[in-house]
Order: structure tokens, then sequence, then C-alpha cells
């Protein structure tokens, strides 16, 4: 998720003013769920910086990034870190005392992000638990594990290091790429390293972001042999073999659809269905990934937090759009003129000489004197055939800022659409996990619901590459004779689930950057090449624009300010139909 | 702790002057207190003028320059004190009145200040034209100290007229009027703001007549002595919190990530007043801290800055010991 640079600034600023050193820049910046920044994460990674060596911590935070699983590891540094920041900070701030308090009631009612990882969250709750003096009631290994996770404050930073490294060797053996290795120094990390290696086989019920085999091996795990690593790795085997795994990961996902069924509204389609769509469009880059095809019908006896949130936006959407009806009303009519113009000069009728049609009496001698056949007049109208039209908002967390923006672009789009009598559907899409979500707004017969669209809300990640695949693989399945899908997007790519394709190159990996930008692209290149017209409006900075030129070539248009949008929207679309 | 009273009797002095007093206790050269007190004996005060001596609200902490400014003005010069907001160079201008215990004209300089403004106009009185004197005019005749606030705003070709009034000449020569040499225990304190944006620069002819104390901003410890003055009840680890929060803000001002408009330490010590009164922590901080920001995001991080000292809860027992 890109979070909108302003909240990124405040975070700086949060992690800046306890660190006390500004010219540090974080690598870490903690944002709650709706990517808002949180005080006392942030705070404690300043605090870190200010009571510990930073440049020795960060010498250990390149170490594990050379695991593919490295949010986890770093995941794993940050709940002893806070224990140790917090102690000496306290002291200094008495407030943290009450900050902490919040941040544990936050992490209880799961306010932030989920963890991609079980254990992560199991951890963090009980270390919160233990902090506020409550009872907890975790499983021995996650008590043993935060045993020796919650070290004391009066470490040093190289002991703490050490701690850490030992904790990893015991528990999570890394799996180190090999051409990285150049990255760390210290000789106790060379020896912790070679001892991992003797325990190859550790690894084999590891496998890149699959919480399932840090859960399997958390419940699974044979109390006799806590800190056997050979054992462990033997049972893993064991459970593979036996097909418990396969139950395992069966009972793993079913939960994740559970959770996201919950949060986003229930599935159009029957888990058989999505299923066999999975099977169709979840593949090469996008393997192992999830999709969610729903219309945000929430389940009436479910309150979140998320629920409310969408609500709440919903009203901030059309409150919006009234607030500027005027001038959206403005944008609404001058693309329908557009539109409507572009289609009466395309559809006129044309007329030329045939031997069939309306006689020209005078040139009726030709055909006696000059045996020209030619002296009928035919008029044949245009028939371009039927045209639809998908709209895909971007639903991710860059756009968190602009949701009444988009939700109103959108709207005005579909409404002229509809107003030309062009069948529209509207969809958005955000992932979330290993989840691409695709809400759907309106479909094609629908004339009346337009109004859906205000129900737009942003949040989670964008995989925009399997969103493409998915929408386009939807149009290919109607009956239209053009097909244009619009996107409405900020052409930035962004999902920590990563992809396959890199193998263990961890830059390959992340889904982001050059590798998103390139995956989408090249949906955006196959969809064209099988007939659609694929066109973007671009609603994000202006640093973020070549890439979204990247994925969309020269059909992009670029809103500089809002009264321009009809006339821009209406230039894009005007091409397009020139062009059928 | 109760606060300390600073009172004595100086001879020939009717009034209780805390302020030589407090300059002992900070350690001030005690030649420069001698020099003073044989200066207030030289030159009495008109006790019409009595009401004009100032009685500081807030001393100023900062022996060092406490010395320099004693100094310049026991030598006859005139002085510009120049700092960023909230460093106390109005309380330092004042608290130099009440030490030398002179009558003082306050003069906001702006930018339509003038010469009739400053000296004095032609005015319409009982049937005849008279002149109507200025606040410099009256400071000068009467041995006053004239604190020329915020002088850079004013347009320098406009307080041109100033030249031989701040110089050697120390007279004032009213065209068509009359020529008047300024009284020996004239003084003309001014201050500046400078550096940021809208601030003018002061021009070398001006800036040439004083002498320049470049203030620094409050120390930690000044600001405890100041706040433990002011609030002789507040708990010692809110003070200290409260400190570092001024700290932590003038940091960011430093770094440039706010301005200077939430650096505010009046605003502090009075939100710290609204606390003591029964406003919660939270909601006094807003309005005299995080609110003189008129920018979204700036008070989004004075609100994290402040949260991260004060709990959003907190109430005036909590902070305060009785």
């Amino acid at each position: 998720m890109e979070t909108h640079s302003q909240e990124k600034k405040r975070a700086y600023n949060i992690i800046w003013n306890a660190s006390e050193d500004y010219t540090f820049r974080p690598e870490f910046e903690v944002f709650d769920d709706r990517g808002e920044v949180d005080l006392y994460w942030n705070f404690i990674v300043g605090a870190v910086h200010k009571y510990y060596d930073y440049r020795q911590l960060q010498e250990f935070f390149d170490y594990v990034k050379q695991d593919s699983d490295h949010p986890f590891y770093e995941e794993l540094a940050w709940i002893s870190l806070e224990n140790c920041a917090y102690e000496k900070g306290r002291h200094d701030r008495p407030v943290l005392e009450d900050l902490r308090r919040r941040a544990s009631e936050r992490v209880f009612h799961n306010e932030y992000p989920e963890s991609f990882y079980f254990l992560i969250d199991e951890l963090k709750k009980a270390h919160f638990q233990r902090a506020l003096g409550i009872q907890t009631q975790v499983s021995e290994q996650v008590s043993s594990i935060l045993d020796k996770l919650e070290f004391d404050a009066s470490l040093t930073t190289e002991e703490i290091i050490q701690r850490l490294l030992l904790i990893i060797a015991e528990y999570f053996p890394l799996n180190i790429v090999p051409k990285k290795k150049s990255f760390f120094k210290p000789i106790s990390l060379i020896r912790i390293n070679l001892h991992l290696r003797e325990k190859e086989i550790g690894r084999l019920f590891r496998k890149p972001f699959t919480d399932v085999s840090l859960i399997s091996f958390l419940f699974n795990k044979p109390k006799e042999s806590e800190s056997n690593q050979d054992t462990l790795g033997n049972s893993a085997i064991q459970l593979k073999k036996n097909g418990v795994w396969r139950k395992i990961q069966e009972q793993t996902e079913t939960r994740q659809r559970e959770t996201i069924h919950n949060r986003y509204g229930a599935s159009l389609l029957a888990e058989t269905q999505t299923r066999m769509l999975e099977q169709v469009l979840c593949i090469g880059n996008h393997k192992d990934c999830h999709l969610h095809i729903t219309r945000g019908d929430f389940d009436p006896k479910i309150e979140s937090e998320y629920k409310k949130d969408v609500f709440k936006q919903k009203e901030k959407n059309l409150k919006h759009f009234k607030q500027n009806f005027a001038s959206n009303n403005n944008s609404i009519n001058q693309l329908t003129n557009i539109i409507k113009n572009t289609m009466l000069i395309q559809f006129e009728p044309s007329t030329y000489q045939a031997e069939t049609g309306l006689i020209m009496a005078g040139r009726v001698w030709k055909s006696l004197y000059l045996d020209e056949k030619n002296v009928f007049l035919k008029t044949t109208r245009d028939d371009i055939g039927s045209v639809s039209v998908d709209i895909l908002l971007d639903a991710s967390g860059s756009q968190i800022n602009r949701q009444e923006i988009l939700s109103s672009e959108g709207y005005i789009i579909a409404e002229s659409l509809k107003r030309c009598h062009i069948p529209v559907r509207v969809l958005s899409y955000c992932t979330y996990s290993n989840f691409t979500i695709l809400n759907l707004f309106r479909d094609y017969d629908e004339e009346n619901k337009n109004d859906r669209i205000f129900g737009y809300h942003a949040s989670g990640c964008n995989r925009d590459g399997l969103a493409l695949r998915t929408a386009l693989h939807m149009m290919a399945k109607t009956h239209y004779d053009h097909k244009i899908l619009i996107v409405l997007s900020d052409g930035k790519p962004i999902d920590p689930y990563g992809i396959s394709a890199g193998g263990s190159d961890l830059d390959l990996n992340f889904y982001s950057d050059k590798v998103g930008v390139n995956d989408a692209a090249f949906e955006v290149r196959k969809g064209r090449q099988s007939g659609m017209s694929i066109l973007c409006v671009f609603t994000g900075q202006d640093e973020d624009l070549p890439a979204a030129k990247k994925i969309y070539g020269n059909d992009l248009a670029c809103i500089k300010s809002p009264e321009k949008f009809a006339d821009i929207v209406g230039i894009l679309i005007r091409n397009e139909l020139r062009n059928l | 702790m109760k606060p300390k009273k600073y009172y004595s009797m100086i001879a020939g002095d009717k009034m209780n002057d805390m302020t030589l007093d407090f300059l002992r206790d900070e350690g001030v050269n005690a030649d420069l207190i001698y020099e003073i007190t044989k200066i207030k004996a030289a030159y009495k005060v008109d006790p019409a003028l009595d009401y004009r001596v100032p009685r500081p609200r807030f001393p100023y902490y900062g022996t060092e320059v406490w010395e320099q400014a004693i100094t310049a003005l026991l030598c006859g010069e005139n002085l510009l004190l120049v700092s960023p907001k909230a460093t106390g160079k109005n309380v330092l201008a004042e608290n130099l009145a009440a030490a030398f215990g002179r009558p003082s004209w306050d003069i906001s300089f702006h930018i339509n200040t003038d010469s009739s403004s400053l000296i004095g106009t032609d005015t319409f009185e009982n049937g005849r034209v008279i002149q109507r004197h200025g606040p410099i005019y009256e400071c000068a005749v009467n041995g006053g100290f004239g604190i020329l606030d915020e002088i850079n705003m004013a347009k320098n070709e406009s307080i041109a007229i100033l030249h031989a009034t701040l110089d050697f000449r120390r007279i004032i020569d009213i065209p068509g009027y009359n020529k008047i040499a300024l009284d020996g225990i004239t003084r003309f304190i001014a201050t500046m703001n400078y550096g940021y944006a809208g601030t003018r620069e002061l021009n070398e002819a001006l800036a040439s007549r004083f002498m320049v104390i470049r203030m620094p901003g409050i120390s930690s410890q000044n600001l405890a002595k100041l706040l433990k003055r002011e609030f002789p009840h507040l708990k010692e680890k809110y003070m200290e919190q409260f400190i570092g929060l001024f700290q932590d803000l003038q940091k960011k001002c430093e770094n440039s990530e706010i301005s200077t408009k939430s650096l505010d330490l009046r605003g502090l010590i009075s939100a710290i007043h609204l606390i003591e009164k029964g406003l919660p922590a939270s909601s006094a901080l807003e309005i005299g801290i995080t609110n003189k920001s008129f920018d979204d995001f700036e008070r989004k991080l004075v609100e994290d800055v402040i949260r991260l000292r004060i709990s959003d809860h907190q109430k005036r027992d909590e902070i305060f010991l009785d």
C-alpha cells in the first residue's frame, strides 16, 4: 500500500521527534488499518534510534532481508525492540504508559493491518496482554518464544541482536539467498549462519509468504523436542506425507475466505465457481493468489470498524458530490454531449453510387450509352455494432485521500455513458492479504444504480495485473461487439504478497515498481491484442505518471483540474469511438 | 515550593526593587549592579511618571545577556535585540527599564510609522496650533527608556529622522519647531524579529547606531526556572514534560518541519494557566499552542508532538500538586 505522502511525512516527524535526529531516514513507518499514522509505534521506531545503535540494528535488518520472509523477522524484532524502547523511554516521557495501553487495545481490537504471519499477530497480542498484566491464554510455544523475546532494557544493541539471532536460529531458521551474503559482517552472524546450514532440513517446512507453515509449526510441534530442529523438520515432512498438511492448507484458505467475506461482503459467486475462476486467472505471476468478487453487501449481523468506515465514506462521497453538484452536473452534460456528438458524426449515413438503390434519373443515359452500371444511389448507415464500457476504479490505500474525487469521477463517466445509452459496468479493485477484491457497483443493465458508485471505499494494496486480468476476462465473456475498459488508477501497483517468478531474488519477487508495472503493462497489451480498448484516467501524483504511461501507453488522460475533467475524458473516449 | 519574592529598599527610592535582587541571585556581575544603583540615585524619576516604570510580569533568565545589555546601557549605547520568536526580547527590554528604574515608552513600529508618529505633530488646541509630542520626544526629555518594538517593520526612510537621536549627537531637531538634546539617561532598546517570511532587513545606517545582542533561545534550565516561578504547584514530572514539549517544537522549527507559529512560549504558559484553572490539558494546549498554526497538516504535526508528552485526558489534579 502506498500511503499518502503527507501521512508518511507525519510518520517521519514522529520518528524524528522521538529520535531527536532529523537526519535519520527511517526505513520503517507504521500505519493503522485506515492508513493513518500510528503515534505509539512510530515513536518506538524513533526511540530505538535514540537509545540504541541503529547502525548495528540496520545491519541486522539488512541481514534478515536476505530471506524472502524478512517481514516476519522484522516484525519479530520490533516486538522485542518495542519492549526495550518502552522501558527506556517511559522515564523521559511518562505519557508512554498511556500510549502503550492504547496501542495494546488497538492490537486487541485488530485495528492494525493483519500481519501476513498468523504467529506475529498471536505474539503481538500475547505480548501486549502481558504488558497490561492480563492473564494470557496462549499456547506453550507462543509463551516460550515471548519469554525469550521480551528483553531487558539494560541490554546493549549488540546483546539484543545476539539474542534475536539465537531466537531465529532456534525457532525460525533463515533461508538465505547466497548472492547477498556480502551484506553482513559480524562474526557472530557468520557463525550462526553456518550453524543454520547444517539444519537444512528445518527449512523444508517453510515456504515464502505462507503462514501455514508457521501455524503448522506452532501447533504440531512435539512438546518433548522443543529445541530439536531435526525432529521438527521430520515432523513437518511427516505432516506432508500423511496429508494433514494439505488439510491445514485448506483450512487456512477457508478461514481467510471467511475473513475476506466478513470484511468486504459476501461473494457474488459460489465458492466452487470462485475456485474455477482462480484456476483460470490466478496462474503465472499471480499463482497462489485468490479472487473475491462481491457487491459489497455486508452481513448485517457483523459489526466491524471497516464496515462503519465504508458507510462513513459513502456519506462523505455523496456529500462531496452534492457540494460540487453544479460543476459535476456540468461535467456530465459536457461529457454526454461530446460522446453523443462523436456517435452522431460517426454514425451519419453515407451515400455512394452503386448498382442497386435509388435510381438517379439524370444518370440513366450513362447506362444506355456508356454501359455504366452505377446509376443508383445507395445509402448506408455505418453500423459499428454494440459498444460496452467497463469502468475499473483503483480502490487501494494510495487513493485514501482522493476517495470523494474518485467516486465523483466514476459517477460522472458512468452517468454520461448511461445518458448516451451505452451499457456500463463499474467495478473497484483492491488487494487484501493474498486476495484481490473486485467490488461490483453496477452492471450493464442496471441503469438506475449509478448511485451505488458512491459506495466506493479505498483500502489495502493493489495488484493491478490480476485486477486487469479479471476485468478483461469478465469483459471477454460478454456479447458486445466493442468493449472499452476505462481504468481510474494511479498506475502504482504494489502488493507485498509478491510473485514467485523471481525465484529467490527478493527484488524480483516483490510486486511493485518494475515488476508490478511490467505485469500490469503485460495484461494491458494482452487485452488490447484480443481486441479490447483500454483507457486510463490517471489519478495519482505527477511523479507516478511515467509508470502509468508505461502501463497504459498513450491512452492515458491526466486530469490537471476538475473543470477539465469532462473535456479530457471526452477526448479520450471520442478517439476510442472513432477508431472502432 | 513558594516563589521567591525579590524586594529591597534602595536609598532614595520608594519603590520596591525586585529586579536588582533578582540580578544578584542570577549571579550578574556585582560591579554592574552597583553602577546601576549609582545611576538610579543620580537620576530621579518624576513622580508623575512613576506609573511608567515597568513592573515586569516575567523575569528574564540569562546572565550573559544581562551583563552585555547592562554594560552597553551604562556606556550610553542603544540596544538592538535580535532573535527569533519566543526568546524574550520584550521581556528583557522591560526588565532593563525596571532594573534602571526608568519610565518606559513602548513604541510599536509598523509600515506606516513616520516621523510625526514618533516625534510629534502639529495639532489644534484652544484655538492655537501647538505641537503634540510623540513618544520619542517624551522619552528624550524625561530620561526614559524607549522600547522600539519590531523596528524593522517600519520603512527605513521614514525613520531616518531618528539617526541624529540614536547616534553620538543625541538630539532631536524638529524643523520649524525646536532642537532638543536628549536627557543623559535616555536610552533606546529596539527589538527585531529576524528570519521568518515578511521580516525586513534593517539598513546599515540604522543598525550601526545600535549595539546588537543576538538573544539565544531559552535554555531548559531557564525555562524550568520560569515555569517554577510561574507555577509553584506544578509537579516536577510534568514540568519536565512541558519543557520537553517546548524543546521538541523548537527542534521541529529549527529543522523547518513546522513554522514558528506554534513555537509560542506565551501560548505554553497561558495553556498551563488554563490547565491550572481546570481545563483538560489537551484542550488547553490545543488553544494555547496547536491552533496558533492555521495549516491543517502542521497542526497535526504539533498535535503529535503534544500527544507524545501529555496524555489526552490528563486532568489538573494529576499535573498540579494541590
